[in-house]
């Protein structure tokens, strides 16, 4: 490729990274600082010296016991993620290797419904959960999870039918049952497509902010986000350096499951030894 | 021997729909009874403490009439009409970019991908702090520039004989006060959309990765530059993610939500009342399920409509290997 | 149209995801027979860890054991919890906290469980809707009306009959605030009318007389332009005032915004006119973009940068508790302000102001409800009222207070809010039971007249929608009562 060519690509990349990178940066850089620092002008890169204490305040505040949070977080997101794989791929399963009939009209209704946004439901949602005295846990941001999700559903499905017949023909030959071949075969075939499915839905738990809005009232059972915006409302003003150390608190387990995760794509992959 | 064959067939039908078991059951329960419930709640007065009364057509003659439902729906499609075209291309252009074999590749590409994995409250939280009128990043940034330009627009206009009050006004160009003005703060707000495009950069990575190498060789044998394969080859071939983009984001700009509310809170004056905060704020805040639900329908109603207009002109320009 | 979505999406999206994250094709099948065994182990102890997890998750989730203590570290066993919402934080939820204590020792039956909530409002609102409500909740005026419009709230007439509450327990003006229709539905703990603070030190550098405040907003609105100083470069150095733009202000000039008979709103009428005409002139003359950026300048409230605290702002408008404020961030400024009535226009008879109460208030759906008033019944009673208020550092609500509570309170002009509650005018927010939305529309159209829009059309316009609400929600509520008597 021509050098002139590289070299206007590395600038391009360059300053998007700068972009994208800058409010990361300039984040952590606000935490470190002093309330005083933090409003000065010009602005100040490198903290001096580096505030630590905002994040000893964070954790301290009455208002935002961080570790409860982040566990109410954390069962939610896992308990959601397991609950998309399981279902999802046994529905997945069923709608690309089973012959039934109507297995296309589901499939037809539940790709028609990725079209709902949640907020559409909200309302009837909240009263079917009041119903059954569950509003104020945290149990409508997860049940409906084991459930089956229809993006993910439509995801494993496609997964599912670039798997040969063959392969399950015989097993039924050797005598194995639908569940034995979903839970033997089918499941560690698509590992890579599992982990896809629990990592979005493990985030989009960890991100969500009005499912706990709405039915989230107690605050010992606070999520993250819910925990950082009501912080917020609390605060107000200018107080930016701690609320910069909370945002940093709140973001830093995703980005190091990002991380984590990344490796584990690629494991998953070598693993199959499928070339 | 047919008898054998109906029998095998009922058990495999019951034996599928057990295994799709969990999904038919949510089916009913999370989508089609609330879809039935919020249907009745819509011709209702209801307040989830007493019980839903009857009013017909009451909740949607009165939103008709409703200044701020107009205005939630305006906003949010002035925010996809601008925000959707931009992100796409941008989306597009970063993808091509991040194409290009080069050996920082990967740096590239999660720095662009970090984004979209941040909490939309913290990304909120992050753009009003770059945002802030006085000591944010963004203002500073502006601040020599604009006085820059201003000074040099304000000698022109002088010499073209402007009246001294707008010559006045060019030099003291300043930044906006980004949350505060009506227009500026959806401005930031569109802004703002431009950090989170990660996800769609790699859908879009993935689909130029689905494009055959042969068909840039023959385009190039042809004698066709770079900007032509771009547009000849890349955009055509692209175009069914593209499409499957713009159908994405179309639902996604109906539930903006989390970052007016922690941003602007729908201020300043109602110019970032988003459709979903709206609706958020009759249910939640005022107990007005029914005109929250007749909102819910409408927004359905309507997410439909642009839909169907995609898939209709999606024949005119998504090309289809 | 089924199909034409699942093509798009699988040619488009989904195959670029697999090509992204797996980017090799999956399965083939050579070798197929020969791996599945290895990966038949190595998939069920991904889900076993999977499971796992998630069985852990349910370990620590399942089994949240809530045992309560008291102040003295003993366990509490056999009471009825009765759970209280508050919206303070720090040191006024610390107050809270003495006097719940206080009651958790008083007695064995009952144990109050205080948690401070944020957004108090919101989540009340909430969990009513969900029922799931608390047993005792703390708000402003500002929810009652359409917490009782809504029938959220539980009456406590039971403990009028009783004897503990008479219309004479309280200042009239929050008697009327408790029981704006005649029903009990809420006891008042403290009582906020606002009042001008003014910086002494600022008016001795502007050349006023630091020891009187402006009488009227005449003077006021010349004093407060003589405070005001911009640099060279035409920035907001220092304000005399800044309005805030939540407040009705047509009571300084003499309008009464609501109809406690009718349930209409007065909102275009000449007094309010004049009163938007007078909140405007700040934005014409100090220029609103001016002031935005001033203000993204300040600090928290209730920290030392608040802008009183640090002589960017001269002049403020705020309740008691906000001489606890400034004492409490910078005690140096203790004898260099002062305190008292917000002018009215002239001609006015008497000074009005604008207020907030307080309330403590039972949901509807709540479980302990019994109990619940029981504890209300402790609150109210002079000492604790008077105990609260002075670590709140506001003013009583109750008829009459006692030398001690005034010898106590930290406020050195808790006498000027005193005085407020008992001879003046206040007003609190309207208990209609669409004054959510009303003010939502009355802030939205207090900023737009600061942007810029102009003041009668404005209010015009605000006027038509409100009635149409009005008329709206009286009709609804009528034909709830023919169908539900």
């Amino acid at each position: 490729m021509k050098l002139r060519y590289r070299l206007l690509v590395h600038f391009c990349l360059l300053l998007a990274a700068v972009a994208y990178l800058g409010p990361f940066l300039w984040m952590i850089s606000t935490s470190l600082k002093k309330e005083s620092q933090a409003v000065q002008m010009p602005p100040l890169w490198i903290p001096h010296p580096l505030e630590l204490h905002n994040y000893v305040r964070v954790f301290n505040s009455p208002a935002f016991d961080m570790s409860l949070y982040a566990r109410n977080t954390l069962i939610i997101a896992l308990l959601a993620a397991l609950g998309s794989v399981l279902s999802s791929s046994l529905v997945a399963y069923s709608l690309a290797k089973m012959q039934w009939r109507g297995r296309n009209v589901v499939f037809g209704i539940a790709l028609a419904s990725m079209m709902i946004p949640f907020p559409v439901l909200m309302v009837p949602l909240y009263r079917i959960f009041r119903q059954v005295g569950w509003v104020g846990t945290s149990l409508p941001l997860w049940v409906p999870a084991f459930f089956g999700v229809p993006f993910f559903i439509f995801l494993l499905r496609q997964f599912y039918l670039t798997i040969p017949k063959e392969l399950s023909e015989a097993a039924i030959m050797d005598g194995c049952t639908h569940f034995g071949i979903w839970w033997r075969i089918m499941l560690p075939l698509t590992r890579p497509a599992l982990a896809v499915v629990g990592l979005f839905s493990f985030m989009a738990a960890w991100n969500n902010f009005l499912g706990p809005l709405v039915y989230l009232t107690h605050q010992s059972t606070f999520t993250l986000p819910l925990a950082l915006q009501f912080y917020q409302s609390r605060s107000g003003g200018t107080t930016y350096n701690l609320l910069m150390a909370a945002s940093v608190i709140v973001i830093l387990p995703i980005l190091i499951m990002f991380f984590l995760a990344q490796k584990t794509f690629v494991r998953g992959i070598a693993t199959t030894g499928l070339k | 021997m047919k008898q054998q064959k109906s029998r095998i067939d009922w058990r495999s039908q019951l034996m599928g729909m057990l295994f799709a078991g969990p999904y038919l059951v949510g089916l009913l329960v999370f989508l089609l009874l609330p879809l039935a419930i919020s249907l009745y709640y819509s011709f209702c007065s209801y307040n989830m403490l007493q019980p839903p009364l009857w009013v017909g057509w009451m909740n949607y003659r009165h939103l008709l009439h409703d200044h701020v439902f107009w205005r939630s729906l305006v906003n949010t499609l002035i925010y996809a009409a601008i925000s959707l075209p931009f992100t796409l291309s941008l989306s597009v252009l970063l993808a091509v970019l991040l194409n290009t074999p080069l050996k920082s590749q990967a740096i590239y590409r999660t720095i662009i991908f970090l984004p979209c994995l941040v909490p939309m409250v913290a990304t909120a939280l992050i753009w009003q702090w770059l945002f802030n009128s006085d000591v944010g990043l963004i203002d500073y940034a502006l601040r020599g520039p604009l006085h820059l330009a201003g000074g040099v627009l304000a000698g022109l206009a002088r010499l073209f004989g402007a009246a001294s009050s707008t010559v006045l006004t060019l030099r003291n160009l300043q930044p906006p006060v980004w949350l505060g003005e009506p227009r500026w703060a959806m401005t930031a707000i569109i802004l703002m959309s431009f950090w989170g495009v990660g996800q769609t950069v790699v859908i879009f990575l993935a689909g130029l990765q689905d494009i055959p190498k042969d068909l840039y060789e023959a385009a190039e044998m042809d004698g066709i530059g770079a900007v032509g394969r771009f547009f000849h080859v890349t955009l055509p071939m692209l175009s069914p993610v593209i499409f499957f983009n713009l159908i994405m984001g179309i639902i996604g700009s109906w539930q903006i939500f989390d970052v007016p509310y922690v941003m602007t809170n729908g201020g300043p004056g109602r110019s970032t009342t988003f459709y979903t905060m709206y609706l958020f704020d009759n249910a939640f805040t005022n107990l007005r399920m029914g005109p929250a639900s007749a909102m819910a329908w409408i927004q359905l109603l309507i997410i439909l409509f642009f839909t169907a207009i995609a898939f209709i002109t999606a024949k005119k320009w998504v090309h289809y290997a | 149209m089924i199909a034409a979505v699942q093509a798009s999406i699988s040619d488009a999206g989904l195959e670029g995801l697999n090509a992204v994250i797996a980017s090799e094709e999956l399965v083939s099948n050579q070798g197929m027979r020969q791996e599945l065994a290895i990966m038949a182990k190595l998939g069920s102890r991904v889900l076993m860890v999977l499971l796992a997890t998630a069985a852990v998750s349910l370990l620590i989730f399942g089994h949240k054991p809530t045992t309560y203590h008291l102040p003295n570290g003993q366990a509490v066993r056999g009471r009825t919890v009765v759970a209280l919402w508050v919206g303070w934080s720090g040191f006024e939820a610390a107050a809270m906290r003495d006097v719940v204590n206080k009651f958790n020792l008083s007695q064995s039956r009952i144990f109050v469980h205080m948690v401070s909530v944020s957004q108090v409002d919101i989540k009340t609102v909430i969990s009513v809707a969900g029922g799931d409500p608390p047993d005792i909740v703390e708000l402003g005026t500002y929810d009652v009306g359409s917490f009782i419009g809504h029938n959220a709230l539980t009456s406590l007439e039971p403990m009028v009959h009783a004897g503990i509450i008479t219309p004479h327990t309280f200042v009239p003006c929050v008697w009327k605030a408790c029981a704006p229709s005649g029903t009990l539905y809420a006891v008042a703990v403290a009582a906020n009318p606002f009042a001008l603070y003014w910086n002494k030190t600022l008016f001795r550098q502007a050349g006023l007389n630091p020891n009187h405040a402006p009488a009227t907003l005449a003077e006021f609105d010349t004093d407060a332009q003589r405070l005001t100083i911009f640099d060279k470069n035409g920035r907001l150095k220092q304000a005399g005032f800044l309005p805030p733009q939540q407040c009705l202000w047509g009571i300084y000039f003499g309008n009464h915004i609501y109809s406690y008979h009718t349930g209409h709103f007065y909102i275009d009428t000449p007094r309010q006119v004049a009163a938007y005409r007078w909140f405007q002139g700040f934005s014409r003359r100090l220029g609103y973009r001016a002031v935005t950026t001033f203000k993204s300048g300040f600090g928290q409230f209730n920290s030392p940068l608040n802008p009183f605290l640090t002589g960017k702002v001269a002049m403020e408008f705020s309740g008691p508790y906000f001489a606890n404020f400034i004492q409490h961030n910078k005690p140096s400024m203790a004898g260099h302000f002062g305190v008292a009535p917000f002018p009215c226009v002239n001609g006015l008879s008497g000074t009005q102001t604008m207020g907030d109460v307080d309330l403590l208030l039972i949901p509807r759906h709540a479980r302990h409800t019994q109990a619940a008033m029981k504890v209300l019944a402790f609150f109210i009673r002079q000492e604790n009222i008077e105990k609260l208020d002075d670590l709140h550092c506001k003013a009583s609500p109750l008829a009459t207070f006692s030398v001690s509570f005034i010898r106590h309170n930290p406020n050195p002009y808790i006498m000027v809010f005193e005085n407020l509650m008992l001879h003046s005018r206040v007003e609190f927010s309207p208990p209609s039971p669409i004054w959510m939305r009303v003010n939502s529309q009355l802030n939205v159209m207090a900023q737009r007249i600061w942007l810029g829009a102009p003041v009668k059309k404005s209010l015009a316009y605000t006027q038509h929608l409100v009635n149409r609400w009005v008329r709206t929600s009286q009709r609804i509520a009528a034909q709830r009562a023919r169908e539900n008597p």
